[in-house]
């Protein structure tokens, strides 16, 4: 039960997404591209800009999680 | 989540290498900081082959981590001691993966355009172009190069991925077992480092230069303790770099293009192998370009290598690696004999 509450949190905000691997069918652009439309816009992410988010972590006070995942 | 700033980044073109310094062979690297650029901890030992790809990690692991972060920041700046040894080392040879030479074609941007993919430069590619460059110039490739980011295995400790930093087994007669390690320590520290995931304990492994001590905070029940590993020459020597991704190109260098795996009991007598010698399964031969090298020399995927430069002791194929790389330089010659169908044969290839 506690493992599908801490999926479910972390996957609410798109970590699932993250972490998961993707269907094998999608060519490697294919993938790229669907990755960015499914989390530019979402707002628990700031997508491949660095210093967007330091200066959030900031303004905020809050520590940053800086991911690097490559898609293909 | 909600306590974090998350950045994604999805790859390695422009990525600051002063900054960013993690094991690049690892296809899920996350990097926790403040924003004066302080690194709190490192995380993400996802393997790049699929089958191990989530060996070392998982949810619960880095909802852990990110709980010993939030404790770090919290505690910050008045803990900046316990985080000066996880700083990136400095200066490093380029300030970005596309100013190395031989990564020169990419971009700092995807070409999102285009070919996206081809566009993108992997982690891993960092380290393949630093070997390549010293192979390249005639050097051997130097024991960080070669063993990069040990696991905790080598000491003997095998951790437990659905927690930040908990001993799962720690093996007998290792380092670890001597120091007085027990399955079920919490790791909260080692050397000055405050470690709060496998990844931390790898990046001070990483900088370990032998011999030397390594102190390990632990908590065990409702104590703490310190307890000293003992680092001998050698220490990391059964390190497995097998698994890697960049060790494609390590078996390009060294084995013309195989990938060896070690015979199990029963096919080591099948090939009547007396115990101690040396026998790897050639699993894969490679068929193009630099990698089919041992190819073009008469290996076929099957053959059982007995012999290989002279060695004949038996080596796993990471340490055979090690022993190749680290004495040989590009472009000399090496012969290996190996067995197919119970019968003895022998080859040269140059080394690249």
């Amino acid at each position: 039960m506690k493992r599908i509450l801490v999926s479910g949190v972390l996957c609410a905000f798109g970590l699932g997404v993250v972490l998961a691997a993707e269907p094998a069918k999608k060519t490697r652009d294919e993938m790229v591209i669907d990755d960015r439309a499914a989390l530019q816009e979402n707002a628990a992410w700031i997508y491949n800009d660095l210093e967007k988010g330091f200066a959030e972590a900031e303004r905020v006070k809050k520590p940053l999680m800086v991911i690097h995942r490559c898609i293909p | 989540m909600k306590e974090f700033v998350c950045v994604r980044v999805v790859q390695a073109n422009a990525m600051d290498l002063a900054l960013f310094q993690f094991d690049y062979d690892m296809s899920f690297g996350t990097t926790f900081l403040h924003w004066d650029r302080t690194v709190y901890a490192r995380y993400g030992s996802r393997r790049g082959n699929e089958e191990m790809a989530a060996a070392d990690m998982s949810m619960e692991g880095l909802q852990a981590t990110m709980q010993g972060v939030l404790a770090l920041h919290q505690g910050y700046p008045g803990n900046k001691g316990r985080l000066e040894g996880k700083q990136p080392k400095r200066p490093v040879p380029y300030a970005v993966p596309e100013k190395h030479p031989l990564l020169k074609k990419y971009k700092s941007k995807l070409d999102y355009e285009g070919k996206v993919s081809g566009s993108c430069i992997h982690c891993h590619q960092i380290r393949d172009a630093e070997r390549r460059v010293l192979r390249d110039g005639g050097g051997v490739l130097p024991h960080d190069l070669l063993t990069p980011y040990p696991m905790p295995s080598v000491l003997g400790i095998e951790m437990d991925r659905k927690t930040a930093a908990h001993v799962r087994q720690v093996r007998e007669d290792s380092v670890a077992a001597a120091a007085g390690v027990q399955a079920g320590d919490v790791i909260l520290g080692m050397g000055d480092q405050a470690v709060v995931s496998l990844a931390d304990m790898q990046w001070v492994l990483h900088h370990v230069e032998a011999p030397d001590t390594l102190t390990v905070r632990v908590r065990r029940g409702n104590s703490e303790r310190d307890l000293v590993l003992k680092l001998e020459p050698g220490w990391d020597r059964h390190s497995d770099i097998s698994w890697r991704v960049s060790s494609w190109d390590l078996r390009r260098m060294a084995f013309g293009g195989m990938y060896l795996t070690s015979l199990s009991d029963a096919e080591r007598t099948e090939n009547g192998l007396a115990p101690g010698q040396l026998g790897l399964l050639a699993k894969h031969v490679g068929q193009y370009g630099d990698h089919a090298i041992a190819k073009r020399a008469g290996v076929k995927k099957g053959d059982v290598i007995v012999k290989f430069d002279g060695i004949e002791r038996d080596l796993d194929e990471s340490a055979l690696l090690r022993e190749v790389l680290g004495k040989r330089r590009r472009g000399e010659q090496v012969s290996f004999t190996y067995l197919r169908n119970g019968e003895k044969k022998e080859t040269t290839i140059r080394l690249q």
